[in-house]
């Protein structure tokens, strides 16, 4: 494999064990360092742009003041009128702003699973909860009208024996009740089945659509997710029929169902649990200021000042890209810092390895070996440090990578981004090595022969 | 074989300039046996240096075989090197890593030469200096003179036309040292043509032709032959 100069090479290196070891930490930590940077700051940028690209941050969310206070979005807030409700009807605002493409509603919502664990649960619950006081209430053992509505085991047996229906194993789910436009807005299709008529949407159904990770959780073993359409689900409130599988590829709807949204307003005043968010989406961003900008107006004509609360979440997600961008520069030139100051220690160390080398480089030229197959056989051993190192490297990179995106809250990102890391700053230590051998070969071999 | 004209070295020493050779004019012959002897300083190793392209002249000019090899690229110089010289050096210079039989095939490994056909060269030279029982042992676990003969086979590896050495028994007790004189009169009766730096007028006296430096000039050259010494200004083509 080796020739009887790369023999000398390599029988040197392992005879100076402890400072190959050195030299090769040297060059680990210098390259799992700026790995770990290169490869935060790819990642934080792919991570950034993926969520600007996304259909949310392209929308305008119009809010009541209570309803603001639910979203995980931050906005500014405002006092309101209790009494304020908005409805689909409030949609037909996006009529006045030119730019914007669609206009749905998509308020979140909960399922509670029926099944034998819920079940058990509120068996307990019910022999926890105290008795009725003597004199209130109906005769021993019957039902409280206060308490909350119970399902017992019998129900569920009864239910397990109807193959329409499927006891889903999980205590709940999390959804959206939905206007028309929101699967056009985000571009979602049904993989199977089909997604909500208009009628679903005018009359009250408990039709439902389910992401496609939420119907592969609930798919029974040995069924295909397609044998979910048509299935009833029982829930607490009752029993939802699967209409079809929503193809959630790179979205974030893969475990949450689609319910058809329904105005809850009941005479105009505010019930709990009826608010609604407005959403109006744009095509093109830079136009979401104005957008913003003419709704509020619109709004706040329409019901007053201070009642509605309009935001731009694309606004604050950009906020948090510039701080995370900000983040990973820093880090970035840390560690590209440490890779420098492990370089220039790596460049020494070579240097000093070759000037001890000197004498026989003299020999070795004078028989027969030309500079450059001395360049050669040097450059291969800093590529040998420089290779092992960068494994080594690689493999702290990306604990450490992991930690770094964990703490910016961009985990998930492709280790991938490693491997180009690893290169570059591989590539920057590999330079700094063949300086000084380069430098080294440009003596005479009589000269370097009377070297020490 | 080999013709040096009016060759001069200078050291730049940054405010001191020194003259190691002084246009010293110089012929060899294909079969000689020369000994190059002066003070120290007087640029004995400067000459074999030159001689072995191991560095350049400052001036004059260096033929080989008619072949003008005073400027030639480093490729070229490396090429003539491994071909066509020979070196031995006062302290073996042997590679403490490599065993015996692969530091006399390392020379080989530059001409291209195979794995195999160098390992059985190798092992034959070592086997011709009475070395076939020390093949796979390293340098430190063997004697000096038993080094000087690794480097002795070493530097016949690739059948070169001229031997370099410089104080080639410098290092040894005088009964290895005359074991390895005995080695080159062999090789030079063999045909091979030996330069040899030494201070030992014993040593020199049993070459065929002794050259006398002083302070980089050609001063004297001793011809085995004429047995007689002829006194050559510095400068002059000495050709025996």
């Amino acid at each position: 494999m080796f020739n009887e100069s790369g023999k000398i090479m390599l029988r040197r290196s392992v005879g100076r064990l402890l400072e190959t070891g050195l030299l090769v930490l040297a060059v680990a930590l210098g390259v799992g360092a700026a790995a770990a940077g290169i490869s935060l700051l790819a990642g934080i940028r792919n991570y950034s742009n993926d969520l600007l690209s996304s259909p949310e941050y392209r929308e305008i969310v119009v809010s009541t003041h209570g309803n603001s206070e639910d979203m995980e979005d931050p906005v500014s807030q405002k006092p309101v009128r209790e009494t304020t409700v908005l409805t689909s009807e409030d949609l037909a605002a996006a009529r006045v702003v030119p730019e914007i493409s669609y206009a749905y509603i998509a308020n979140r919502r909960m399922l509670h699973f029926i099944n034998e664990a819920s079940v058990a649960r509120e068996e307990e619950m019910r022999q926890n909860m105290p008795a009725p006081p003597e004199g209130e209430g109906g005769e021993p053992g019957e039902t409280d009208p206060f308490r909350p509505l119970m399902y017992g085991s019998e129900d569920l047996a009864e239910a397990s024996t109807d193959e329409t229906i499927l006891i889903v194993e999980l205590e709940e789910a999390r959804g959206y009740a939905v206007s028309s436009d929101f699967f056009t807005a985000l571009g979602l299709q049904a993989k199977a089945g089909s997604l909500f008529t208009e009628e679903d949407y005018k009359n009250p159904t408990n039709d439902i659509l389910l992401g496609a990770d939420l119907a592969e959780m609930i798919t029974p073993e040995g069924k295909n997710c397609e044998d979910l359409i048509g299935k009833k689900l029982l829930a607490r409130d009752g029993y939802f029929t699967v209409t079809g599988i929503i193809d959630t590829d790179n979205t974030s709807y893969g475990d949450s169902f689609f319910s058809p949204y329904r105005d809850g307003s009941f005479g105009g005043f505010r019930m709990p649990g009826m608010d609604t968010a407005l959403r109006f989406s744009v095509d093109d961003p830079k136009q979401l200021e104005e957008t913003a900008f003419l709704l509020s107006d619109w709004f706040t004509s329409l019901y007053g000042e201070g009642q509605i609360t309009v935001s731009n979440p694309r606004a604050e997600a950009e906020q948090l890209v510039a701080r995370n961008t900000g983040i990973g520069v820093l880090i970035l030139f840390l560690s590209l810092t440490g890779l420098f100051i492990a370089a220039v220690n790596v460049s020494n160390m070579l240097m000093s390895r070759a000037l001890r080398m000197k004498k026989h480089v003299g020999i070795l030229m004078a028989l027969g070996a030309s500079r450059k197959k001395i360049m050669v056989l040097f450059s291969g051993e800093a590529a040998l440090i420089t290779g092992a190192g960068s494994l080594l490297g690689a493999l702290l990179a990306i604990p450490l990578s992991r930690t770094m995106q964990g703490a910016l809250d961009v985990a998930g990102v492709s280790l991938l981004y490693i491997l180009p890391g690893v290169l570059a700053a591989a590539g920057l230590t590999m330079l700094f090595s063949l300086l000084p051998i380069r430098r080294h070969t440009g003596t005479a071999p009589a000269e370097a022969m009377h070297s020490a | 074989m080999i013709t040096l004209s009016t060759i001069g070295k200078q050291y730049d020493l940054g405010t001191v300039k020194i003259d190691a050779l002084k246009n010293l004019s110089l012929t060899i012959d294909r079969g000689e046996y020369i000994a190059v002897m002066g003070p120290s300083g007087s640029g004995k190793s400067t000459l074999l240096h030159i001689l072995g392209i191991l560095d350049t002249a400052s001036s004059g000019r260096y033929l080989l075989e008619d072949y003008d090899i005073t400027n030639l690229p480093d490729r070229e110089q490396a090429r003539i090197r491994n071909k066509h010289f020979g070196f031995i050096f006062q302290s073996f210079n042997l590679f403490p890593e490599l065993s015996a039989l692969e530091n006399v095939m390392l020379p080989m490994s530059y001409a291209g030469i195979a794995y195999s056909k160098r390992k059985d060269r190798a092992a034959a030279l070592l086997e011709d200096v009475g070395l076939q029982h020390r093949m796979h042992h390293l340098p430190t676990m063997m004697s000096g003179g038993e080094q000087q003969r690794v480097a002795i086979a070493r530097a016949l590896s690739n059948d070169p036309d001229l031997i370099l050495a410089d104080e080639p028994t410098g290092n040894l007790p005088s009964d290895k040292g005359e074991e390895i004189l005995t080695l080159l009169e062999s090789l030079n009766q063999r045909g091979v043509t030996i330069v040899m730096v030494t201070h030992n007028d014993a040593q020199a006296e049993r070459a065929r032709r002794t050259i006398h430096l002083k302070d980089g000039s050609l001063l004297e050259q001793d011809s085995l032959q004429g047995g007689q010494s002829n006194l050559q200004a510095s400068g002059e083509a000495i050709h025996v």
